[in-house]
């Protein structure tokens, strides 16, 4: 377990530091890109929650899919 | 050297794996449309716009003798599902989903043979969400959700609240969410009987998510989630089969094995975290990569690793966008999975998708938008299982904005 906290921590610091440095709002055209859209559609994440539930064992530990979903076909 | 050279490697090999992808999709899943860079204060929310999108996805595996041998996996689902999004003003909107399954599985098959109730899992699910959005100020959003599905033997309530907080001058968004399910199950067992009644199930997960821009052309997320379940967590007509050669062949059983079933027996708790994020970055005009990762453990010894990169393309300037993708998951077993059991242990399951296995899945997705305010796509995805339960699945959408 200890090699993952030190994986997680050397993470978030990295992230953190990253943050030293602000971009421009001027400097952010290419983010307006559609090809550079972070957002997915919500009916196609939900539909592949449902197909990941249905064949992974470790489906559902991220955010709002710990449960609700028997997912037992 | 502050560290070694594999404690290198191995960091850089977290990080990578850390760029993950489940992502934000969760957090912002309730949200809506939005412009993800610039937090919170540029993005179109205007009174009286919204979107509404129809997506049919399919999903289909077969099963030729792998995964559990004893059982015939086989799965076909069908899943309609309509988003409704609307901004009643703007600072405040909400976002309606409403999906139904219709599933033809070789377990509803086989507890057809039973008498006593028609199905296991249930061959229709419905289930409808309601997302509620406010943004407090500029730089931060709050958010609630609830939900209901249902199907045969099956029905679930969510609720959720969400918090988005841009800090000044970072480039940043921060969000924070906490969710519950409550689950109530009707226990059938593979044999039919329903004599135990039902018993119940509920999970909490609480997430905290950061999006950051890195540079004019990169940006990311990062994210970890706990989740506690506790209740009924096993699959209630799921049999192990204790194998006994002095047995007749068992015509229960798919292979025609010797021996007896009896009950999936798992433990009424189970904690299990996720550390996810991604990466996207832009290759020039209408071309972008992306590394989305996730770690996964859990209190049943389930770990898992999933890698995807991507590549975007516009294929025709504001028309065409390509996604392509490969995504590699390598998960471990159970410590209560066995493939085979000759003696009756407290905790038991034979569910493949609690085994050791891994998956190689190549998709793609095509939108073609028709105008600004109409779009469709398609997409496909190929998965080979190491355990020989391949599978495919895709969707075509529409969406229209208002």
């Amino acid at each position: 377990m200890k090699p993952r906290l030190h994986a997680a921590l050397a993470v978030l610091t990295f992230f953190a530091l990253s943050s030293c440095r602000t971009v421009e709002f001027w400097e952010m055209e290419r983010f307006a890109d559609s090809v550079m859209m972070l957002d997915e559609d919500p009916a196609e994440i939900h539909f592949h929650q449902k197909v990941f539930n249905s064949m992974e064992g470790s489906a559902g530990g991220n955010g709002t899919e710990a449960g609700g979903g028997c997912g037992c076909y | 050297m502050l560290l070694g050279a594999r404690r290198w490697s191995r960091l850089l090999i977290a990080w990578i794996a850390a760029s993950t992808s489940p992502a934000i999709a969760q957090t912002v899943e309730s949200e809506g449309p939005r412009d993800p860079v610039v937090p919170l204060e540029s993005r179109d929310d205007v009174a009286g716009t919204g979107s509404l999108r129809y997506q049919l996805g399919f999903y289909n595996h077969g099963d030729n003798g792998d995964g559990n041998p004893f059982l015939d996996e086989a799965l076909t689902v069908i899943e309609p599902i309509l988003v409704f999004d609307y901004n009643v003003s703007d600072r405040f909107g909400y976002t309606t989903t409403v999906s139904y399954d219709h599933v033809t599985s070789a377990s509803i098959d086989r507890l057809s043979n039973f008498p006593d109730q028609s199905g296991a899992s249930g061959d229709n699910y419905i289930g409808a969400d309601v997302a509620l959005r406010y943004e407090a100020n500029e730089r931060l959003e709050l958010g609630t959700h609830f939900g209901f599905s249902t199907e045969y033997d099956y029905s679930s309530l969510s609720l959720g609240v969400a918090a988005t907080h841009a800090p000044l001058n970072t480039n940043a968004k921060v969000s924070y969410s906490l969710d519950a399910f409550f689950d109530t199950l009707d226990i059938i067992r593979f044999d039919g009987t329903e004599d135990e009644g039902s018993d119940n199930r509920t999970s909490v997960s609480g997430t905290v998510n950061w999006y950051q821009v890195w540079s004019p052309t990169l940006h990311g997320e990062l994210g970890a989630t706990l989740a506690l379940q506790s209740g009924f967590l096993e699959t209630p007509y799921n049999a192990v089969v204790i194998e006994d050669a002095s047995l007749p062949p068992n015509p229960n059983l798919d292979n025609m094995a010797r021996g007896r079933e009896i009950t999936e027996e798992l433990p009424d708790s189970r904690a299990r975290g996720a550390f996810y994020g991604r990466l996207r970055g832009s290759l020039g005009e209408g071309r972008a990569w992306e590394l989305n990762g996730r770690l996964y453990s859990d209190s049943w010894s389930v770990n898992s690793l999933t890698l995807e990169p991507r590549y975007y393309r516009t294929l025709i300037p504001d028309q065409l966008d390509l996604r392509l993708r490969y995504r590699l998951y390598v998960q471990s077993a159970s410590k209560y999975f066995e493939e085979s059991f000759i003696v009756e242990d407290e905790f038991r399951t034979q569910d493949s998708d609690l085994g050791d296995y891994n998956t190689h899945t190549l998709g793609f997705k095509l939108t073609w938008k028709k105008s600004q305010r109409h779009w469709l796509d398609l997409a496909f995805d190929y998965a080979i299982r190491s355990d020989g339960l391949d599978h495919i699945f895709g969707a075509v959408g529409w969406t229209w904005k208002f």
